[in-house]
């Protein structure tokens, strides 16, 4: 190395230094409110009883699974998909019409009916590269309109096997299991497959993604696959809860599910991310919520300070960014 | 690229739909051409305004999806809010637009951040604060002499809000067509770089185009609701459907630097008359929502950049290129 | 006209004074002060990262400096935007154009003009607008025409129109005849002497030689953020301004090939690219460093990238070592062997909020998968061992991408080229841009070593010191057509710029 390189490769910041000493301000703010979570639900009296604590997992759950399905949306660059939870939706009605032909059958149709919603979606964003916002938004709206067209308001279950899903395993709701299992399978994918590491280059940068010869079009279209069918696991479980499927039940859980993925801390810029964090977020969601009942709030202040807490994540985001 | 994006096409849709609606009308031989002109330019007066707006931060390469929950609060704050007063009401209303496209605006140029991250955090936010400001209720405006002034048919065809939107698009059409903003506008749209280089002060430029795009929003919200004599905090949202539609039908390219309001107010209206026409034909509202959202889908589809690069390669190669 | 003695003129244009410029960690440009007279036309000159681009953001108000002071006849001034130089009365003509390709001439010779007036179009606008355009040589051009329908020549003379419209007292031109042919070239100098006759200063930032000792009344010469020399034209021999900038003998920096290249790796038949590229051919043997050279829209860059599987109406036979590659898929030409280094580094080059460490793999995903599963440990392994390669300090693998410099990041893109076990076609395009001395002779160096181990590497580059001084083999290109190939025995810069210009050899 000249002289010269080397006093400018100095000047670049030593190696060791930055991971030490800069906390990035988002995972500050996160442990912070995670802390303040945590102490404000044992102070809460009656927060840790079995009902609350059935209750809470039960909350989780159901949101939970499509806040998984987006998160792979937004590492892979896409911000997030405002059709999902309409293919919750519809993949719950399939599911409900289908039971007459058995449990395992109505989940597969189920599950492919939300890969296929979905999987085309990402098709057109993929390979044609199409506004991902704009594209889901009339997915969203086309999805609403044909539900109602072809199935009416309400499918009620074509057979009883859905009540499996509704029951409890040593105290656990079945449910929950389900979307914890989601997540550790998801973020396996994620962490150790070839398509979990290209989505993340995908997400990046997708020009550089593609420059570098991964397959974009093909990496989105996986991804919105997959989301598609943890989304449509996310329709079962609804649908199983409440006995029967419409498209009012999962109404507004792409919004959730989306501040859940960004309060876990999957940058919104796409390229990093993780399920387990969405886990976290989802959580954390759930508990503000509860908390909020039982101090005697509102639903309404619920939703701001979800709405609240994203926006700050997003401006902590930013400044993260400016800070590197 | 947006096939769209030409300076003549939105009239020629605009031409096109207009001639479709009125040969079918004229084969089933119904209804007064006042009545349907009044409900094209009540819908109108609804969407255009969104769509302006909209339209507007995409000239300027930005996007603001907030703005039909921004319709929505600005409606409930104005009905809360005038109930003592109208006036007030709406000037609360619509002033809650402007601060809060005015916040999104310094966040995006202050932080550096992609408009769709934080319209997306507003969309979130504004639609639990008018849960919070309604409490969860609709709540209705006890002044039946506003509502009925807003929607009185003007000269058979026109009503205040329909006036004011066109308002809107004229003055807007104005500022951009004739003064130096339009220019400024275009080029922070067209190459934001080149432009700061060149002197624009682009970040003011977005921040505008962001408190426009509150601010319209809410004017719209604030007439509708007056309009309907009520507010509720979920009533509003279906807007984004037809507004996107309408923008790029418009002629205003995703990639920024492309549109006119002229072309935006016929994109409105070709959207406007689609929607009269299918009522007018009778088609069920679940057959016309889909329609729209089949609108929305193809134009999403046409102006997707790789679309003509794939169609080309496919004749070239008879289809093995996938 | 006449200078006055370098330092002490009688009437100082434009002072700068011990201006320093830091981005976080990495010091940009540190203590340059320069003076520049009235009328004064003074040549900027410095290799690729030199500081030249950072110096004249802070001129022109897009950055602000860290310290340091401006005065600008005697009046001592901040810049906190564009409109504050240009109010002061600098112009700049930008080396990436400041043109809204949207807007027409008109619109864009007024656009961001300090006083400009608000109606966006008057019959007085479109009069001076009109004048400008005569005066830069663009009779033909009408005031409204979109600019994206011109040619890149006329694009840079409407940027110097600019300047005129603003009266500028300083116009500041950023490589300006990068774009151009001879006869353009001509125009600018044209419009240059004509600015220095109304008392007009100019800075001139250039890399070609011929250019300072034509045109310019005195040099200043930058290397690695710092100034390095102030002085007459008169007073710089030709052969010392080189060695100036690059600070070094210029056999120091370029390795030569140690071996004989091999077999052909590459074979190009008539590659194609509508309006762009007609019939290129060539043939690139391993162990071989081919550059292609010519002017910007002469289709280098563009064929460089049709060889990486980026443009999508490319036609032609190109076969990689045994094997035909289907062009117009990234995909394929990967898994044929080629490996790209992008010209654009931020927005396709690397991933800039990824660490080093996955930026040196992203390419080497398929070959460390079994059955879908990745293997962590052996892409960390993998990483390692590239960056030893690049000398790529491994201890900051670990840093994103976008915290390292432009040198280390371009080291992370060319390291990703790297594979002992399947040699392939390297494509570089630009692969020095925006960066320091330093690393530039490491990206040689590795550049050379890439060769030795079997690869073919192909570069596109402007530079035409980095051209002469490195590849072994050069096809030059104007107007998308191959004009000329040289080896490396018969490269020489008159030649090539010759050529890339259509001019008459003996000019």
């Amino acid at each position: 190395m000249t002289e010269a390189a080397h006093s400018l490769a100095l000047s670049e910041g030593t190696p060791t230094g930055p991971r030490l000493r800069r906390v990035p301000l988002a995972t500050l703010a996160r442990l912070a409110a995670l802390a303040l979570l945590v102490g404000l639900a044992l102070s809460t009296p009656g927060f840790l009883s079995r009902v609350s604590l059935i209750a809470l997992a039960n909350a989780m759950s159901l949101v939970g699974c499509v806040a998984l399905a987006m998160t792979f949306l937004t590492i892979g660059g896409n911000i997030m998909s405002l059709s999902l939870a309409a293919t919750t939706s519809v993949a719950g009605m399939v599911f409900m019409a289908a039971l007459g032909w058995g449990l395992p059958t109505a989940v597969v149709l189920a599950l492919v009916a939300g890969g296929v919603i979905s999987g085309l979606q990402g098709a057109v964003i993929g390979w044609l590269r199409a506004n991902p916002i704009i594209v889901s938004l009339a997915a969203y709206a086309l999805l609403i309109g044909a539900a109602q067209l072809v199935a009416g308001p309400k499918v009620l279950p074509a057979g009883p096997d859905f009540q499996l899903l509704k029951g409890r395993w040593l105290d656990v709701p079945i449910s929950f299991l389900v979307f914890v299992g989601l997540a550790i399978i998801g973020q396996l994918i994620v962490s150790f497959t070839r398509f979990g590491h290209e989505l993340m280059f995908v997400g990046s940068n997708n020009r550089a993604a593609e420059a570098a010869g991964i397959h974009v079009g093909r990496v989105t279209v996986a991804a919105h696959v997959l989301a598609g069918a943890f989304a449509a696991i996310g329709g079962i479980l609804v649908a199983s809860r409440f006995g029967s499927a419409d498209m009012q039940t999962a109404r507004g859980f792409e919004y959730t599910a989306i501040a859940a993925v960004l309060i876990g801390g999957t940058s919104i810029a796409g390229g990093s991310g993780s399920l387990l964090q969405t886990l976290l977020g989802i959580a954390a969601i759930a508990v503000i919520n509860a908390l909020a009942l039982m101090q005697g709030f509102s639903m309404e202040v619920q939703r701001l300070t979800v709405g609240c807490a994203v926006l700050v994540v997003i401006v902590l985001q930013g400044l993260g960014r400016m800070k590197r | 690229m947006n096939a769209f994006a030409d300076d003549r096409k939105p009239l020629v849709i605009l031409a096109a739909v207009v001639l479709v609606l009125a040969i079918a009308l004229f084969l089933r031989g119904i209804g007064s051409l006042d009545l349907i002109l009044f409900s094209i330019l009540q819908y109108f007066a609804t969407i255009g305004p969104v769509a302006l707006g909209l339209g507007l931060t995409m000239i300027a390469r930005e996007f603001d999806i907030s703005v039909g929950s921004t319709m929505s609060l600005a409606g409930c704050v104005a009905v809360i809010v005038g109930q003592r007063d109208p006036n007030l009401g709406a000037l609360a209303g619509i002033a809650t637009g402007v601060a809060v496209g005015f916040l999104q605006g310094v966040l995006v140029t202050g932080l550096g951040l992609s408009s769709i991250s934080v319209s997306l955090g507003a969309l979130i936010t504004l639609a639990g604060l008018s849960y919070v400001v309604t409490g969860n209720q609709t709540i209705s405006l006890n002044h039946a002499d506003i509502t009925q002034a807003i929607n009185a048919p003007i000269g058979s065809v026109f009503s205040v809000r329909s006036l004011f939107a066109i308002g809107c698009f004229a003055a807007a059409g104005v500022v951009v067509a004739l003064t130096r903003v339009g220019a400024e506008l275009t080029a922070t749209g067209s190459d934001r770089v080149a432009a700061a280089t060149a002197g624009v002060r682009v970040n003011r430029v977005v921040v505008v185009v962001f408190m426009l795009s509150g601010g319209l929003s809410a004017a719209s919200g604030v007439f509708l609701s007056y309009g309907l004599s009520v507010a509720s905090p979920s009533g509003l949202t279906d807007v984004l459907v037809p507004a996107i539609s309408a923008a790029i039908v418009g002629g205003v390219a995703l990639t920024g630097g492309r549109g006119s309001p002229v072309g935006i107010a016929c994109g409105a209206l070709t959207l406007c008359t689609l929607n009269a026409g299918l009522n007018a034909l009778g088609v069920s509202p679940t057959m016309q929502q889909i329609i729209l959202a089949g609108v929305l889908f193809t134009v999403a589809v046409v102006a997707a950049p790789r679309l003509n690069r794939i169609w080309m390669r496919r004749t070239q190669n008879g289809g093995g290129a996938l | 006209m006449p200078v006055r003695a370098i330092g002490e003129p009688a009437v100082a244009r434009l002072t700068v004074d011990s201006m320093t410029k830091r981005f976080g960690a990495v010091t940009a440009i540190a203590d340059v002060s320069l003076t520049l007279a009235a009328g004064e036309v003074r040549a900027l000159c410095g290799g690729n990262g030199a500081g030249k681009s950072t110096l004249v953001k802070i001129l022109t108000g897009v950055l602000l400096p860290t310290s340091g002071q401006i005065a600008v006849d005697g009046v001592p001034r901040r810049f906190g935007n564009p409109v504050d130089a240009q109010r002061a009365g600098l112009a700049l003509v930008a080396q990436e154009l400041s043109l809204a390709p949207d807007l027409s001439v008109h619109d864009n010779l007024w656009l961001g003009h300090a006083d400009a007036p608000m109606r966006r179009r008057t019959a007085a606008s479109v009069a001076r607008a009109r004048t400008v355009l005569d005066a830069v040589g663009l009779e033909a051009v009408a005031v409204d025409t979109r600019v994206a329908d011109l040619s890149l020549a006329e694009r840079q003379l409407i940027e110097i129109a600019r300047g005129l419209i603003r009266n500028a007292s300083t116009l500041i031109l950023d490589e300006p005849t990068a774009t151009l042919s001879e006869r353009e070239i001509a125009r600018v100098f044209e419009a240059v002497r004509r600015l220095k006759s109304r008392g007009c200063s100019v800075i001139y930032i250039t890399h070609r030689m011929g250019e300072v000792y034509d045109l310019c009344d005195s040099v200043t010469v930058m290397r690695n953020g710092r100034l390095i020399t102030t002085d007459l034209v008169a007073n710089v021999p030709r052969h010392d301004l080189l060695e100036l900038m690059i600070g070094r003998k210029l056999t120091d920096v370029y390795p030569a090939a140690a071996a004989p290249p091999g077999a052909v790796m590459l074979r190009v038949r008539d590659l194609s690219i509508p309006q762009i590229v007609d019939r290129f051919s060539a043939e690139v043997r391993a162990g071989e460093i081919v550059g292609i050279v010519g002017q910007i829209g002469s289709g280098t860059i563009e064929t460089v990238r049709a060889l990486a599987g980026l443009v999508h109406d490319a036609e032609g036979e190109v076969q990689v070592g045994k094997r035909i590659m289907m062009l117009g898929c990234s995909t394929r030409a990967a898994s044929a062997g080629m490996r790209f280094v992008s010209e654009d580094r931020a927005a396709e080059g690397i991933f800039l909020d990824m660490s080093g460490h996955h930026n040196l793999v992203a390419t080497r995903l398929s070959e460390n998968v079994k059955s879908g599963v990745i293997r962590p440990w052996t892409l960390r392994r993998i990483a390692r061992l590239l960056a030893r390669q690049v000398s790529f300090d491994y201890r900051r693998l670990a840093l994103a991408a976008g915290r390292l410099s432009g040198g280390n990041q371009q080291k992370l893109a060319i390291g990703r080229c790297s594979d002992r076990r399947h040699p392939g076609v390297i494509l570089l395009n630009e692969p020095t841009r925006g960066v320091d001395m330093g690393a530039r002779a490491e990206i040689y160096q590795t550049l050379r070593r890439l060769g030795a181990e079997g690869n073919a590497i192909v570069m596109a580059s402007t530079d035409l010191e980095e051209i002469i001084g490195l590849v072994d083999r050069v096809v030059t290109m104007r107007r998308g057509r191959i004009v000329g190939v040289h080896a490396r025995a018969a490269i020489s810069e008159t030649t090539i710029l010759a050529e890339i210009t259509q001019a008459e050899v003996t000019a």
